[in-house]
C-alpha cells in the first residue's frame, strides 16, 4: 500500500523525515519496501501483514504514530449529519445477516460527474492509482484515507425500489465492470435488485449499474462482509481488488455509517456544492459484540520476562484506543472495533511491546534442559556417507524434487507416480521417484563445461504412491564418469573410472562402515542399466540398492557421450544393516602364499569360482584373490586365463611347507572337479 | 697361537678398511661384503676354522676375538653402504607443480546447515526431522493458518494430485507439531530439511529451498530468552560483534511475533552502494516469536501451564548474505566451478 507523507500530515502534524518515519514505522510493525517520489510528493510503499486491515489506510497509519508519539496530536474524524432525510420509498433488504452483517447506505441527487479536480487527481495518482472521474477516485479516496471499501451506484439504472443483499442463484450470470463475465453460484453474496445482480459483494459491481459521465443520481454504499465469504469468491473468481483485499482481511463494522458521512463530505469538497441528500440507509440487524479481553496485571512481564509498569501498559493500550476497568488483579479491556486481530492476552501484550519497543526486552537464556540423548543413528551414517564420498573427490550435488513424467518412466513404475496438482510446469510436474535424472542432467551439464572428471553424489528424497500412502525413501545416488585421476606430468596417462574401478569405490566404502555386501545379478532387473553390468546390492537378504553402468537410451536423453557408473543406496536399509565394528586380534604367524594360474570356460562367472572356493574353503585359508586375466594369444577363445593367489596361514602355528600343499591342492582339486578348470 | 691370530684379525681389518675407501659402485661393494662375511667363503668364516686347533681353554677367547672382528666389519660396511646409497640417489626439485588429487566436497547446503546444527546441538537441542509431504492439517491448520485466511495466499503452496488433504510442506514448521503431539515438554528441537513453495525460478527465488527452524517449550519460556537464544545463535554465525534488531512481525503460528535483523557484516550501513544491505545497515535474517496459545493447544499442550518460543531461517538466505551467492539458481544448477568451490 503507498502512504502520501504530505497527506499523512493531515491526520498527525509529526516532525519526523522520511527516514526517521521509516524508522519509527519498522519498530512498530510497518515495514517500508520503498521510498519514491510521485509528482515531487514523498511517497512510502509499505508491506501491510494479513493480520492488520486497520492499517490499510493514512488514518490507520496516523493511529499508530499516534500510539508510539502520543505527544503529537491525532485528528478526531467526527461528522454531526442528521440521519432523519427520507424522502424516497427505496429500501434495503439483507437477505443474508451472515455474509452481510451491517449494510448502510445514502442517496444523493444531482451529482455532477465529470473529470476530478488537480488535488484529487495527483493524490489518487500518488496512491498508484489512476484517476477516472470525481466521484469514483473519491470512492478510492475514502478507501486510501479511512480504509473502508464503498461502492456507488448509478441508483436510475437500478430497477425497482429496493437493493437486496442475497446469495446469487445457480448459474446466474454476470458482467462486471472490467468486462468480464463470471459465472456466479449460491456461496457467493451479491447486491442485487428485483431483477439482476449488481455487485458481487465486497469484490466488484456490474457493468452498467456503475457510475457513468451521464449519471446524476448516486447510490452509495458502505456494508461489512463476511471476510471468508468474500475471500472464497474472490479466489473463486481469480479476483482480487483493493476492495476484496481489505474485506477479506476484516473492515471495521462500526464504521460503515460514519463512512458514509465522509464520502458525502469528500464529495461536497470536490463538486464545490451540496447535492441533494435524498434518504439514508442503514441496516444493522443484529449489533456486533465488543470484544473484551481479560490481561492479568502480571502477565505481560511474566510473558515478555521485563518488568514493565502498570502505567506503561495502560498508557500505551490507552494510546492504541483500548478502553480498560481495573479490576483488582486484571484490567478487563474493551478492544476497538477496528482491530480484529485482537481476542487473548498475548495479543495484548505484543501491543504493549510493540509500542514499548522490542529493543527494550531483555537479552536471557532459559534454562530448559532435555533430559535424554538422541543417537541420530540415519542422519549420522548419511553424514558419514557425505564426508566420506566428499574427501574421495566426489561432489555433493542439491537437485529440485520434481521430475517430468518421462524421468520418472525411466527409473520406475509410473503408477506409482506422486504428481502434483499444480506444478509450475511440465518439466517439474510429479515428485522424483529416483536421483538418477538430476545426477545424469548434472553430468551432462559440467561434460559441457569441459569437466572430464565428474563424480557426483546426492542424498535425497524420494516419492512413491502405495495404493491410497504415499511412500518416502531417503537415498544416496553416487555417480562417476570419465576420469578418476587427471593425467597430469609426473604419471602422464590418468585413470579413466569403468565398473570395477568405480565398483571398487562403493564397496570400499560399505565395507569400511561395517556393511558386507553381495551383488546379484538379474536380467531385466532395469531398463535404465546395461545389462551386462546392472546388480541390485543385497545386505544379508534385503535389497539395498544397486549399482551399473547407465543404458545408453537414458544416457543419450540425459545429453552425455560419456559412459556413467551409478548406485544407488536405500539409507534405511544401511542404516539398519551396519554392524558397530569390534576389535579382533591379528594372526602373528607367518603367511604362506600359493599361485594358481588356469584355463577356466568364460562361461563361468568369477562369482562361481568365489563359489567354490568358499565351499570348500579350508580354515587356514585366510585369503585369496584375483591377480590377473588373461585371454588373447595362447588361450583357447572359448577360455579365459586367471591368475589367483591364495594365502594360508593358522591361528596357532607356523604350518610346514607340506600342510601348506596339501590345503592348496585340495582345493585346486575341487576347481578342477567342479569347474573344470586347467591348470597352466 | 692366540696372538698370532690377534694380530691376523688386526690385519684384516686394517685391510679392510683400505679397501673400502677404494669402491666406487654398489656391484664392487656387494664382492667386498661377500669376501669377507660370505658365510661360506668369507674371510671371517674361513678364520673359524683355526678355532678346533686351539686348546680348550683358548678357544673361548678367540671366539670374542673372532665375533667382535665380525661385528666391526658389519658396521663399518653398513656405515658405508648408506654413504654409497645416498650418493647414489637423484635429487629431485620439489617445487614442481603438486596435480589436484580430490576436488569433491559437500555442498554449500550442506555445510550451512550442518554449522548451524552444530551451534544448536552445543546448546543441547535436538534435531527433529518429519516427511516432506505433509497433511494440510499438520502445515497450516494446527499452526493456526485459518482456512479461509490470507495467511495462506502469503505462502504459495504445492498441492499432490488425488490426495486433496496433502501438500509439499511450506516450512519445516508441520515437524514441529508432530514432535509437539508426540512428546511432553520441555521440547527443545531444531527441524531442518527441504521445503516447498510455488515460485518460478529466479535470482532470489527457487521452488525448492532449506529451512531450519527452532521451538522450544516449557514452563515460564518468555520473550527476552527467545531474544538471549536467538542473539548467542545469530553471534556464533555471523561473528561476535554482531548486533540484532527485533522488529514486530506476523506469522499465524506466533504471537508476538518478531522479525530479526542483524548488523551489515560487509559496510555496518556505512556504504550506500552496499551488496547486502543497500545502505541500510541491516539485513532481514529470520522470523521468530512466541508460539501461539492455539498452536500450543492444537498441539495438545496447555498453554496456560507451558509457554514457548520458535524461530525460523533459510539456508539459502545465509547462502546470499554470509557466503556472497548472487543468484539462487546456482545452489542447484551443480555446476562443479560452483558446488567445488564449498565443503
Ligand atoms: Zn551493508
Amino acid at each position: 500500500m503507498r502512504i502520501n507523507l504530505d497527506y499523512l500530515k493531515k491526520f498527525i502534524e509529526y516532525k519526523y523525515n522520511k527516514q526517521d518515519l521509516k524508522e519509527l514505522l519498522a519498530s512498530i510493525g510497518i515495514e517500508v519496501n520503498e521510498m519514491i517520489e510521485v509528482d515531487g510528493k514523498d511517497v512510502f510503499e509499505v508491506e501491510i501483514t494479513p493480520n492488520r486491515p486497520d492499517w490499510l489506510s493514512h488514518y490507520g497509519i496516523a493511529r499508530e504514530i499516534y500510539a508510539k508519539t502520543p505527544s503529537l496530536s491525532l485528528k478526531k474524524i467526527e461528522t454531526d449529519r442528521k440521519k432523519s432525510i427520507d424522502k424516497s420509498d427505496f429500501k434495503v433488504e439483507i437477505k443474508d445477516r451472515t455474509g452481510c452483517s451491517r449494510y448502510s447506505g445514502v442517496i444523493l441527487n444531482s451529482v455532477k460527474v465529470g473529470k476530478s479536480s488537480p488535488g484529487l487527481t495527483s493524490l489518487i495518482e500518488s496512491f498508484g492509482m489512476r484517476s477516472v472521474n470525481n466521484i469514483v477516485d473519491i470512492s478510492n479516496l475514502v478507501l486510501m484515507t479511512y480504509g473502508h471499501p464503498i461502492h456507488i451506484f448509478d441508483i436510475d439504472k437500478i430497477i425497482g425500489e429496493k437493493i437486496i443483499i442475497r446469495v446469487a442463484e445457480k448459474d446466474e450470470e454476470i458482467t462486471l465492470l472490467d468486462g468480464m463475465v463470471k459465472k456466479l453460484d449460491v456461496a457467493d453474496l451479491v447486491i442485487a435488485d428485483e431483477n439482476k445482480s449488481l455487485a458481487v459483494a465486497g469484490v466488484m459491481g456490474e457493468e452498467h449499474s456503475g457510475v457513468s459521465e451521464k449519471t446524476v443520481n448516486i447510490f452509495i454504499e458502505s456494508a461489512w462482509f463476511n471476510p471468508s465469504r468474500v475471500r472464497i469468491t474472490s479466489k473463486k473468481m481469480g479476483m482480487k481488488t483493493d476492495a476484496s483485499y481489505l474485506f477479506e482481511r476484516g473492515a471495521d463494522i462500526e464504521n460503515t455509517s460514519k463512512i458514509i458521512d465522509l464520502t458525502i463530505d469528500e464529495i461536497e469538497k470536490e463538486l464545490g456544492y451540496q447535492p441533494e441528500i435524498i434518504k439514508y440507509f442503514d441496516e444493522y440487524p443484529e449489533k456486533s459484540k465488543k470484544q473484551i479481553v481479560s490481561l492479568e496485571k502480571d502477565f505481560p512481564a511474566k510473558f515478555t520476562g521485563i518488568q514493565i509498569s502498570e502505567k506503561t501498559s495502560t498508557e500505551i493500550l490507552e494510546s492504541l484506543g483500548f478502553k480498560l476497568e481495573d479490576e483488582k488483579t486484571k484490567w478487563k479491556v474493551e478492544v476497538p472495533s477496528y482491530r480484529v486481530d485482537i481476542n487473548k492476552h498475548e495479543d495484548l501484550v505484543e501491543e504493549i511491546i510493540r509500542i514499548y519497543g522490542y529493543d527494550k526486552l531483555d537479552t536471557t537464556l532459559p534454562a530448559t534442559a532435555v533430559d535424554s540423548v538422541e543417537k541420530y543413528e540415519k542422519r549420522g551414517f548419511l553424514d558419514k556417507t557425505r564426508d566420506h564420498f566428499a574427501a574421495n573427490g566426489y561432489s555433493e550435488v542439491v537437485n529440485y524434487s520434481f521430475h517430468s513424467l518421462k524421468d520418472n518412466s525411466f527409473f520406475g513404475d509410473v503408477s506409482r507416480n506422486v504428481e502434483l496438482r499444480n506444478p509450475i510446469g511440465s518439466d517439474y510436474s510429479v515428485m522424483r521417484n529416483s536421483l538418477l535424472s538430476g545426477i545424469l542432467k548434472n553430468t551432462a551439464t559440467n561434460s559441457n563445461n569441459d569437466f572430464s572428471r565428474i563424480s557426483l553424489f546426492e542424498s535425497g528424497t524420494v516419492f512413491f504412491r502405495e495404493g491410497n500412502k504415499l511412500i518416502e525413501k531417503d537415498l544416496v545416488c553416487i555417480s562417476s564418469s570419465g576420469f578418476e585421476t587427471l593425467p597430469n606430468w609426473h604419471e602422464s596417462e590418468g585413470r579413466v573410472f569403468d565398473f570395477f574401478l568405480f565398483k571398487s569405490h562403493i564397496f570400499g566404502f560399505l565395507k569400511k562402515v561395517g556393511i558386507e555386501i553381495e551383488l546379484k545379478y538379474e536380467e531385466k532387473f532395469t531398463g535404465f542399466l546395461k545389462k551386462e553390468s546392472s546388480y541390485k546390492i543385497m545386505i544379508d537378504g534385503a535389497e539395498a540398492g544397486f549399482i551399473g553402468e547407465i543404458e545408453n537410451t537414458v544416457l543419450k536423453y540425459y545429453k552425455n557421450n560419456e559412459p556413467v557408473f551409478v548406485c544407488q543406496l536405500d539409507m534405511d536399509v544401511l542404516t539398519e544393516k551396519k554392524e558397530e565394528k569390534k576389535f579382533r586380534m591379528w594372526n602373528r604367524f607367518p603367511t604362506a602364499t600359493r599361485d594358481l594360474s588356469f584355463l577356466i570356460d568364460r562361461e563361468h562367472k568369477f562369482e562361481k569360482i568365489s563359489e567354490i572356493i568358499e565351499k570348500y574353503k579350508p580354515e587356514d585359508l585366510e585369503d585369496y584373490s584375483l591377480a590377473g586375466l588373461y585371454e588373447g594369444k595362447g588361450v583357447p577363445p572359448e577360455k579365459i586365463s586367471i591368475f589367483m593367489n591364495f594365502i594360508y596361514r593358522n591361528i596357532d602355528r607356523t604350518l610346514t611347507n607340506d600342510e601348506v600343499n596339501g590345503l592348496h591342492d585340495l582345493l585346486v582339486n575341487k576347481l578342477v572337479e567342479d569347474l573344470g578348470i586347467i591348470r597352466r | 697361537m692366540i696372538d698370532d691370530l690377534r694380530k691376523e684379525i688386526e690385519n684384516i681389518k686394517e685391510k679392510l678398511l683400505n679397501e673400502i675407501d677404494d669402491i666406487q659402485s654398489l656391484e664392487e661393494y656387494q664382492s667386498l661384503r661377500d669376501k669377507y662375511l660370505s658365510r661360506k667363503k668369507g674371510i671371517l668364516a674361513s678364520l673359524m676354522s683355526k678355532l678346533k686347533e686351539l686348546p680348550p681353554s683358548e678357544k673361548p677367547v678367540f671366539g670374542n676375538i673372532l665375533n667382535s672382528a665380525k661385528k666391526f666389519t658389519e658396521e663399518k660396511l653398513n656405515e658405508f653402504e648408506i654413504k654409497l646409497v645416498s650418493k647414489s640417489e637423484k635429487s629431485i626439485d620439489g617445487t614442481l607443480p603438486e596435480f589436484d588429487t580430490i576436488i569433491g566436497g559437500t555442498h554449500l547446503i550442506t555445510y550451512i546447515r550442518r554449522s548451524i546444527e552444530n551451534i544448536f546441538l552445543n546448546m543441547g537441542y535436538k534435531i527433529a526431522e518429519g516427511p516432506e509431504i505433509e497433511f494440510d492439517e499438520n502445515n497450516f491448520t494446527l499452526l493456526n493458518f485459518k482456512e479461509d485466511h490470507p495467511a495462506r495466499d502469503e505462502q504459495d503452496t504445492f498441492f499432490i494430485k488425488d490426495f486433496p488433504d496433502m501438500l509439499l510442506r511450506t516450512h519445516t514448521s508441520p515437524v514441529q507439531v508432530r514432535y509437539m503431539k508426540n512428546t511432553k515438554p520441555p521440547i527443545k528441537i531444531i527441524s531442518p530439511g527441504k521445503v516447498f513453495r510455488k515460485d518460478e525460478p529466479d535470482a532470489t527465488h527457487v521452488p525448492v529451498f532449506h529451512q531450519i527452524e527452532g521451538l522450544l517449550v516449557d514452563t515460564d519460556i518468555n520473550f527476552s530468552h527467545l531474544k538471549g537464544t536467538l542473539e548467542i545463535f545469530l553471534r556464533a554465525l555471523f561473528g561476535d560483534d554482531t548486533s540484532l534488531r527485533f522488529r514486530p512481525g506476523y506469522f499465524p503460528f506466533t504471537e508476538p511475533s518478531a522479525e530479526v535483523d542483524i548488523s551489515c557484516f560487509l559496510c555496518g550501513g556505512t556504504d550506500n552502494k552496499c551488496r547486502i544491505c543497500k545502505g541500510s545497515g541491516w539485513l532481514e535474517i529470520l522470523g521468530s516469536g512466541m508460539v501461539h496459545r492455539e498452536v500450543l493447544a492444537n498441539c495438545g499442550i496447555d498453554p496456560d501451564v507451558y509457554s514457548g518460543f520458535a524461530f525460523g531461517l533459510g539456508i539459502e538466505r545465509i547462502a546470499m548474505l554470509k557466503y556472497g551467492v548472487t543468484d539462487l539458481r546456482f545452489l542447484f544448477e551443480n555446476d562443479l566451478r560452483f558446488n567445488n568451490q564449498f565443503g
